[in-house]
C-alpha cells in the first residue's frame, strides 16, 4: 500500500523539478532572444549613392553588400553612409564613407564590387569614428605607457594631436588577440618623420603593443653599428 | 770580595732587565693588530678583514694563505649549480587576479639536489609580495645529476590588494652569494626573481592631457580639461599648478603662477563628467615660450603618480602691426604679380580650447615710392590652397597596415596672387602684413 504522505512527498518533488526545469528553460530562451547590440544600428541609416553607370539593380545589390560588410565601433550607429562608385570595366571600384553623429571623424572603407561574380572585396580602410569618450581614454591609456611616453618626450611630440584608429580583429590577432583594438599614432611629418604607436585593448584599458620607426630603424642599423 | 759580589750583582740585575724588556716587547708586538692581507681571491680578502679582528682581541690568528685554501674549499662544498629558466619573471594583474607559469630547474651538478621552493620578500621595493599569494608545485623535489624538475608557480593577489609594483624571489636551494662585506640581507643563487605589477584601468579619464597653443600677448584664452569618471564612486580632484613627474621641469621660461586661474569642482561624481576650467592670462609685455604643469590630484590609485599631469606649452606672440616692406623696379607698362605663401604642417595646429579659424591670411599693399604713387591694396587676382598627401607608405604602424594606399593630410599650403598690369615705371614697395602665420614666402613676378 501507498501512504497518502508518499503520494504527497512525490507530487512535491514533481513540482520543484518541474519549476526549476521551467526556470532554467525560461531564462535560457531569454537570452537567445535577445537583440544583438548592434542589430537596429543600420536601421536609421541615411545611405547616399553617388555613381554613374550603374542600373537600379546593381546598385541595390552593392548597397546591400556594403552594409552588411560595415560594422560601426560598439556603442555607435552609421548615421549617414555616403557610397560613391566609380566603374571600372565590369567591377566598380568602391569609397565608402560613414559618419556617425557621435563622433568627430569617420570610417573610411575602400571596396571592389566584382560584377562577374557579384561579389564585395574590402580593400583598404581607416576607421576614426571613434565616441570622444573612448578616443579620450585612448590617449590616456597609450600615455601611460612608460615606452611611449620616453618616445615622445625625447622626440619632442607632445603638441602632435594623435590619430586614434580602429584595428579590426583580423589585424588584431597578429599583435595581440583577435579582437578590435585602438591604435593611438603621434606623427611628426618632414625630412625625418617621426612616428610612435601604441596599440590599446580598450576593453581592458590597457596597453598591448609600442611600435616606432625609430625603434625600427635602430634594430638593423645604428644600433648594430655601435655594439 | 764585595766590590766582586756587587759586580755580579749588577750584572744579573741588568740581564734580568733585558730579559723582561725583551719579554715585554715581544707582548707588545703580538699584542698589535695585523694588518689585512692584500690577497686576489674573494674567500682571502674574507679572512684577512677577520684576521685583523681576531688580532685587535688577542685571539688566536690563522694565517691568510691557510684560511684562504679553507674558504674556497667550503664554497666549492656549499655551492649547488641549478639552470633557473626563467630566471626573471614579470607580469601585471590586476587585484583578485591570478597567473601561473611553469619554471624549469635542472641540475648542472654531479650529484643530486635537495630542492624546497620557498618565497623570500627582501625589504626593499614599493610593495612585497606576501608569502600566502604565491604557491610552488611540488613543495620539494629532489632532483638528480643533470635532471630537470618543472614547478608550477601560481600567483593569487587578493582583491584588496594595493595598486603598485611587488617583488619577491622563489628560491630553490639555501645557497647565498657570498659577500665581501657583512650584507644585510642573504643573496640567494639559485633564486626566480618575480616582478608583479597590480594594476587596474583607470576610472577616470582625462582629455587633453597636453595644452598646445599660441597666445597674443596681453590676451586671455580658457581652456578646458574634460573629466570623466567611469567608476561607481565619487572620485576627489584638486587640480593645482605644479608637477614635473612626466613632463619634466622645471622649464627654461616657466609660466608664472599668476598667469594662471584654475576653476575646478571637488570631485567628479561617479558615471559622471566634469570640467576644469583653466585660465591664462599673458601679460602685454611677455614674448617667447613658455612651459608648466597642472597637477591634477586626481584621487584614484589607478592612476600613476606621472600620469596626474596636464602640460601647458604656450607661444606667446604679437600680431605684428606694420607691414614687411621690400622693394622693387619695374618698367613702364609691365605687369608685376606677387604671390605670398604661407605653409601648414598638420601637426602644427595649435591644441587651444576654442577651435579657431587657424588659416594664414595676408593683407598686400603695393605702391610706388614716388611723392605721387598712391598706395594700391589690390584683391587678390588668384588663391590657391595646396595639399600633401600620403598614401601612408612609411608612415603607418604595423597595425594600420590595412590603411595604406588611403589618403592622409600631411600639409596645407595657402597662397595668394595679386597682379598690377600696366605698371607705371619707377621703384615700388611692396607690404605683406601676415594674419595667423608664423611665417611666409613671397615671389615678385615682373613682366610676362
Amino acid at each position: 500500500m501507498v501512504s497518502a504522505k508518499k503520494i504527497v512527498a512525490v507530487i512535491a518533488a514533481v513540482v520543484v523539478v518541474a519549476a526549476v526545469g521551467a526556470y532554467f528553460g525560461l531564462t535560457a530562451l531569454e537570452n537567445e532572444l535577445k537583440p544583438a547590440p548592434d542589430l537596429d544600428s543600420g536601421l536609421s541609416t541615411t545611405v547616399e549613392f553617388s555613381g554613374r553607370e550603374l542600373n537600379e539593380e546593381t546598385r541595390t545589390q552593392i548597397v546591400s553588400e556594403v552594409l552588411a560588410g560595415i560594422t560601426p565601433y560598439k556603442g555607435i550607429k552609421y548615421d549617414k553612409v555616403n557610397i560613391s562608385a566609380i566603374k571600372n570595366g565590369e567591377d566598380h571600384d568602391l569609397t565608402v564613407i560613414c559618419f556617425s553623429d557621435a563622433c568627430e571623424c569617420q570610417d573610411v572603407f575602400d571596396f571592389t564590387y566584382y560584377g562577374a561574380g557579384k561579389q564585395l572585396v574590402q580593400n583598404r580602410y581607416v576607421l576614426e569614428a571613434i565616441p570622444p569618450s573612448e578616443r579620450a581614454m585612448a590617449i590616456s591609456v597609450a600615455l601611460q605607457n612608460e615606452d611611449a611616453a620616453n618616445l615622445m618626450r625625447t622626440n619632442s611630440l607632445e603638441s602632435v594631436t594623435p590619430t586614434v584608429r580602429r584595428v579590426l580583429p583580423e589585424t588584431a590577432e597578429k599583435f595581440y588577440l583577435p579582437k578590435t583594438l585602438l591604435s593611438v599614432t603621434w606623427t611628426r611629418f618632414g625630412a625625418n618623420p617621426v612616428v610612435v604607436s601604441v596599440l590599446v585593448d580598450p576593453d581592458e584599458g590597457k596597453a598591448v603593443n609600442v611600435w616606432s620607426n625609430l625603434e625600427v630603424g635602430n634594430k638593423g642599423g645604428e644600433m648594430g653599428k655601435n655594439e | 770580595m764585595r766590590k766582586e759580589e756587587a759586580k755580579t750583582k749588577a750584572k744579573a740585575l741588568v740581564v734580568l732587565m733585558a730579559f723582561l724588556l725583551g719579554v715585554f716587547s715581544v707582548a707588545a708586538v703580538a699584542g698589535q693588530a695585523a694588518p689585512p692581507q692584500p690577497v686576489l681571491n674573494l674567500g682571502a680578502i674574507v679572512v684577512g678583514l677577520e684576521a685583523g679582528v681576531a688580532g685587535q682581541a688577542s685571539s688566536p690568528q690563522l694565517a691568510p694563505e691557510e684560511a684562504s685554501e679553507q674558504s674556497e674549499e667550503e664554497q666549492q662544498a656549499d655551492y649547488k649549480i641549478l639552470q633557473i629558466s626563467p630566471k626573471h619573471e614579470w607580469f601585471e594583474l590586476k587585484p583578485g587576479g591570478e597567473k601561473e607559469f611553469t619554471v624549469k630547474v635542472k641540475n648542472k651538478d654531479e650529484e643530486a639536489v635537495s630542492t624546497s621552493p620557498r618565497i623570500e620578500v627582501q625589504p626593499f621595493g614599493e610593495y612585497f609580495l606576501e608569502e600566502e599569494w604565491i604557491t610552488v608545485e611540488p613543495s620539494s623535489a629532489d632532483i638528480n645529476a643533470d635532471g630537470e624538475q618543472k614547478y608550477t608557480v601560481t600567483v593569487k593577489i587578493p582583491e584588496d590588494a594595493e595598486i603598485g609594483h611587488y617583488s619577491a624571489q622563489v628560491v630553490f636551494t639555501n645557497d647565498t652569494m657570498p659577500t665581501p662585506y657583512p650584507a644585510p640581507f642573504p643573496v640567494y643563487v639559485n633564486s626566480l626573481s618575480l616582478s608583479i605589477q597590480v594594476w587596474e584601468p583607470p576610472k577616470i579619464v582625462v582629455q587633453p592631457r597636453h595644452i598646445h597653443d599660441r597666445v597674443e600677448a596681453g590676451q586671455s584664452q580658457e581652456y578646458e580639461i574634460q573629466f570623466e569618471n567611469k567608476g561607481d564612486k565619487a572620485i576627489a580632484i584638486s587640480p593645482e599648478i605644479g608637477g614635473k613627474e612626466r613632463w619634466g621641469g622645471p622649464f627654461e621660461n616657466m609660466i608664472p603662477e599668476d598667469w594662471l586661474t584654475i576653476d575646478a569642482s571637488a570631485k567628479v561624481e561617479a558615471n559622471s563628467k566634469a570640467t576644469v576650467k583653466v585660465t591664462v592670462k599673458v601679460p602685454v609685455d611677455a614674448k617667447g615660450r613658455y612651459e608648466g604643469n597642472i597637477n591634477l590630484n586626481i584621487d584614484d590609485p589607478s592612476i600613476e603618480r606621472w600620469d596626474q599631469e596636464v602640460h601647458i606649452g604656450l607661444e606667446v606672440w604679437k600680431q605684428p602691426t606694420t607691414p614687411f616692406r621690400e622693394g622693387f623696379t619695374v618698367k613702364q607698362g609691365e605687369k608685376v604679380s606677387v604671390v605670398v605663401t604661407a605653409g601648414q604642417h598638420v601637426y602644427d595646429r595649435y591644441g587651444g580650447g576654442v577651435e579657431e579659424n587657424e588659416e594664414p591670411s595676408f593683407d598686400v599693399a603695393l605702391m610706388l615710392t614716388t611723392p605721387e604713387g598712391g598706395k594700391l591694396t589690390p584683391e587678390p587676382s588668384k588663391t590657391v590652397k595646396t595639399g600633401e598627401i600620403s598614401l601612408g607608405m612609411d608612415y603607418l604602424p604595423p597595425w594600420e597596415a590595412s590603411s595604406e594606399g588611403m589618403y592622409h593630410a600631411m600639409r596645407t599650403e595657402y597662397s595668394e596672387t595679386y597682379e598690377i598690369t600696366n605698371a607705371t615705371g619707377g621703384v615700388w614697395a611692396l607690404e605683406i602684413l601676415p594674419r595667423n602665420a608664423e611665417r611666409f614666402e613671397y615671389t615678385i613676378e615682373i613682366g610676362e
